[in-house]
């Protein structure tokens, strides 16, 4: 990948600070055309399983986007301690955040 | 539609419906501080239909003009994935209140303004209120609210809500925004050439059919074609539903999808996000201007000891213990002085009416006993709810949820499922509630069914009375132990479900921190009353009828002897006690628990009743002395704490969960692990005693 600049948040030590870049979604995984499986999801109605393996993804990302985790956000890490989940700031907003999704933001670290 | 919102007080002199205004904004934003401001004590608690999210309703009034206040749940935004979220929605759209207040913190302006920009594509006209000025000011951030009132075409009031400041202002902006619409000029969010074209086709194909569909109809035909085109599921079934799966206007919807997502090569619903921010720091890049400066706050400052990765598990068992030791111990006093009031009552009533034999019975036996049994708690009751109402407004909750984290992972669930758990010792029914804020269907419902396993505050008489008949050496102890039973069945049920019901990982979670606070008194004490009030409803409704029910059988057939084995009473637990037989309980204990599935302080009522000798407490511990052992009432008292949720839980079990299979799944289970909890307590006790 191209990327080698970005780290994922869960990797930033208490204390540092970068720019948000990216989330990665369970959707933008993979070489799958995102406007098919677009289409399927919301025009036809999804099958139970389909509900539960492929809703998750954009329902975190939005509720991370809504929460102020935008692409160019700048972001600092309040506490990363072993074992516990992140404290990260985002302006003057304090965020606790399951190191799960913390592996899927995308930083630049200063 | 004329009679929606109808509002027992009309407002004088004319028969105009009052004006409504809506209350809405981001968790933290001190909404309810707001709503509180405006209605004061003028408030009425209800559920939205079909859901079990509180509805809280107000007046308030300005200038002798009443106006209602509707406060909607707290969101971040206003799509179709959160309960609240759609309450939000139609709420706005169906019962078009005349005014939607958007309550923002204005040091986190930025954020907020995101649940802005949706709401005023819903077509009502918006005020913003710009919350916690005092906080903005001390972070170095100056709002320009003329200019933002400009930018946004919206009127914006200032405020500081936890000391009352704009309070008025607010009010003023509310009545004079409906009676002179002018203030509000048409802000669109603008989504780029190319969205925007798409946006104008679906809403001309909209326009030509939408008056044929009553859902459709009632909202604004951009929003829609917005919502069409961010893939939401609610209005997408609508449309399917009024055009047929296979028409023109779905495929068209389907198109413009893969058009713009073609052109922005990303998905849709993140182009829509980037340009709703993109207006938003248009926005305040204008109005606010902030010196940056580099500062620990308070909050991190606070944080750094309570959420410390040695000192924060230590801090948080000092609150915890803090609030039992609070509740059992501190609570006594004032229980004691309403004990003795009921006394008089009691002894005031068995002088008046001596006759005839059975109204003085009712009254005394009946009524005074058993609701007088169950009052004796509210002082108690008050003080648990006092401190989750602290632990609540102060901002620890979430921390709470943060330190024990690790302990949930153990469960397989994350600490935001903590807590409900600490909801749950004052009730489980807002507790429940409270899992809503979980993301994952499956973690909710693993936290929703092990949650009645938590002792509430409903089963403190029976304990309260059951160790002061058995155990009054160590009462806190014993009292304890129970507790903690609960909450390590809580851990072990956890485990199972999440093994056997629920298998996978937990979910990854985000929660905001809030700022810690300073709780108000205000608000404090008025949520400990909202919900302790509830216990004195409940006394004065289904403890009080259930009491009446608990005479009756005791007291029927007449000449049976009252509360004796022949009445209707002691029929119907003779009936049911080889079933409890081996647990060591009478046929009284079976009466009692029966009575306790409707609430579970009704078992200490059923007592009262049952024994007929009043409130007395000396009096019914002396009768239960005679009828458990020491052994057998510990295996009461954690038959209690176990089995089936009260009829309130399961009620709110089943609307949370859409279903009533996980409703009576919840009963069953309880029920058999109750049995074999007390079952192993009794007969295992009972090999030592006999042993011994």
């Amino acid at each position: 990948m191209g990327d080698s600049h970005l780290i994922p948040l869960a990797f930033m030590m208490s204390g540092e600070s970068g720019t948000l870049r990216e989330i990665r979604g369970i959707r933008h995984h993979g070489p799958i055309d995102p406007v098919v499986t677009r289409a399927k999801r919301t025009i036809r109605r999804p099958s139970r399983r389909h509900l539960l393996t492929q809703d998750k993804g954009p329902r975190m990302e939005h509720r991370l986007k809504s929460m102020g985790f935008l692409p160019g956000t700048r972001i600092k890490m309040i506490k990363n301690d072993p074992g516990t989940p992140l404290i990260v700031g985002i302006g003057d907003c304090r965020v606790c955040i399951g190191r799960g999704i913390a592996m899927r933001v995308m930083v630049e670290k200063d | 539609m004329q009679d929606k919102n109808c509002h027992p007080r009309p407002s004088e002199g004319n028969d105009k419906s009052m004006i409504v205004a809506a209350l809405t904004g981001n968790p933290n934003s001190g909404k309810t501080t707001v709503f509180n401001n405006l209605t004061g004590a003028r408030q009425h608690v209800g559920n939205w239909p079909g859901v079990t999210v509180e509805k809280k309703e107000g007046v308030s009034k300005y200038d002798s003009k009443e106006f209602t206040v509707v406060d909607l749940p707290g969101t971040y935004s206003v799509t179709a994935y959160s309960i609240e979220e759609m309450i939000v929605r139609n709420f706005i759209s169906q019962e078009r209140p005349d005014v939607v207040v958007d309550v923002v913190d204005a040091s986190n302006l930025e954020r907020n303004l995101y649940l802005f920009s949706q709401l005023i594509e819903l077509g009502r006209p918006v005020i913003l209120a710009l919350n916690m000025m005092d906080e903005a000011t001390k972070k170095g951030i100056a709002i320009d609210t003329q200019l933002l009132s400009t930018l946004l075409g919206s009127p914006v009031v200032p405020m500081v809500a936890v000391k009352n400041r704009g309070t008025e202002e607010l009010k003023m902006a509310i009545i004079e925004s409906v009676e002179r619409g002018e203030q509000f000029r048409e802000i669109k969010v603008n989504y780029g050439k190319e969205i925007e074209e798409e946006i104008e086709k679906i809403e001309e194909a909209l326009k030509q059919n939408i008056e044929y569909s009553p859902i459709l109809k009632q909202h604004n035909t951009r929003w829609l074609a917005i919502k069409a085109l961010e893939g939401d599921e609610h209005v997408l079934r609508e449309l399917r539903k009024h055009f047929g799966e296979e028409s023109g206007i779905l495929k068209k919807i389907e198109s413009s999808v893969r058009h713009i997502e073609s052109i922005y090569k990303q998905d849709i619903e993140s182009v829509i996000v980037d340009y709703r921010y993109g207006f938003i720091s248009g926005v305040v890049r204008e109005a606010v201007k902030r010196e940056r400066k580099e500062y620990e706050s308070r909050s991190d400052k606070i944080d750094n000891i309570l959420t410390n990765r040695i000192l924060g598990l230590p801090f948080f068992a000092l609150f915890m213990w803090l609030m039992f030791f609070s509740t059992f111990y501190l609570g006594k006093f004032p229980a004691r002085w309403i004990e003795i009031l009921i006394g008089y009552v009691a002894d005031g009533i068995s002088n008046l009416i001596t006759s005839p034999h059975w109204i003085r019975s009712l009254l005394v036996d009946g009524i005074v006993g058993g609701v007088g049994s169950v009052i004796v708690f509210v002082p108690q009751i008050f003080i648990m709810f006092l401190f989750i109402s602290i632990i609540e407004d102060s901002g620890y909750m979430a921390r709470a949820a943060f330190i024990m984290d690790r302990l949930m992972h153990w469960l397989g669930l994350h600490g935001k499922s903590f807590i409900p758990m600490i909801m749950g010792f004052g009730c489980n029914v807002p507790a429940v509630m409270a899992t809503r804020t979980l993301e994952s269907e499956r973690d909710r419902k693993l936290t929703i069914l092990i949650n009645p396993l938590v002792s509430c505050t409903a089963r403190l008489p029976v304990y309260a009375l059951f160790t002061a008949a058995f155990f009054a050496a160590n009462q806190g102890t014993v009292t304890f132990s129970i507790y903690m039973l609960g909450i390590i069945l809580a851990v072990l049920m956890a485990k199972l479900f999440r093994r056997f019901l629920f298998p996978g990982e937990s979910e990854p979670f985000v929660m905001e921190l809030p700022p810690y606070r300073f709780p108000t008194l205000k608000s404090t004490f008025i949520h400990m009353w909202e919900r302790g009030s509830m216990f004195l409803r409940k006394a004065g409704t289904v403890i009080l009828a259930g009491s009446m029910i608990m005479w009756i059988l005791a007291y029927m057939p007449p000449g049976a002897g009252y509360g004796s084995s022949k009445s209707l009473a002691g029929r119907i637990g003779h009936f049911l006690q080889p079933v409890v037989k081996p647990l060591g309980f009478d046929w009284q204990a079976v009466v009692a628990l029966i009575f306790g599935f409707v609430a579970k302080e009704l078992v200490v009522s059923a007592y009262g009743t049952l024994f007929g000798v009043g409130e007395d407490k000396t009096a019914i511990i002396a009768r239960i002395q005679g009828n458990f052992t020491p052994l057998s009432a510990y295996a009461f008292m954690a038959f209690t704490l176990l089995y089936t949720p009260c009829l309130a839980t399961v009620a709110v079990i089943r609307k949370e969960t859409g279903s009533w299979k996980w409703a009576v799944f919840a009963v069953v289970y309880q029920l058999i692990l109750a049995w074999l909890v007390a079952f192993l307590i009794y007969q295992i006790g009972l090999l030592f005693t006999r042993g011994g």
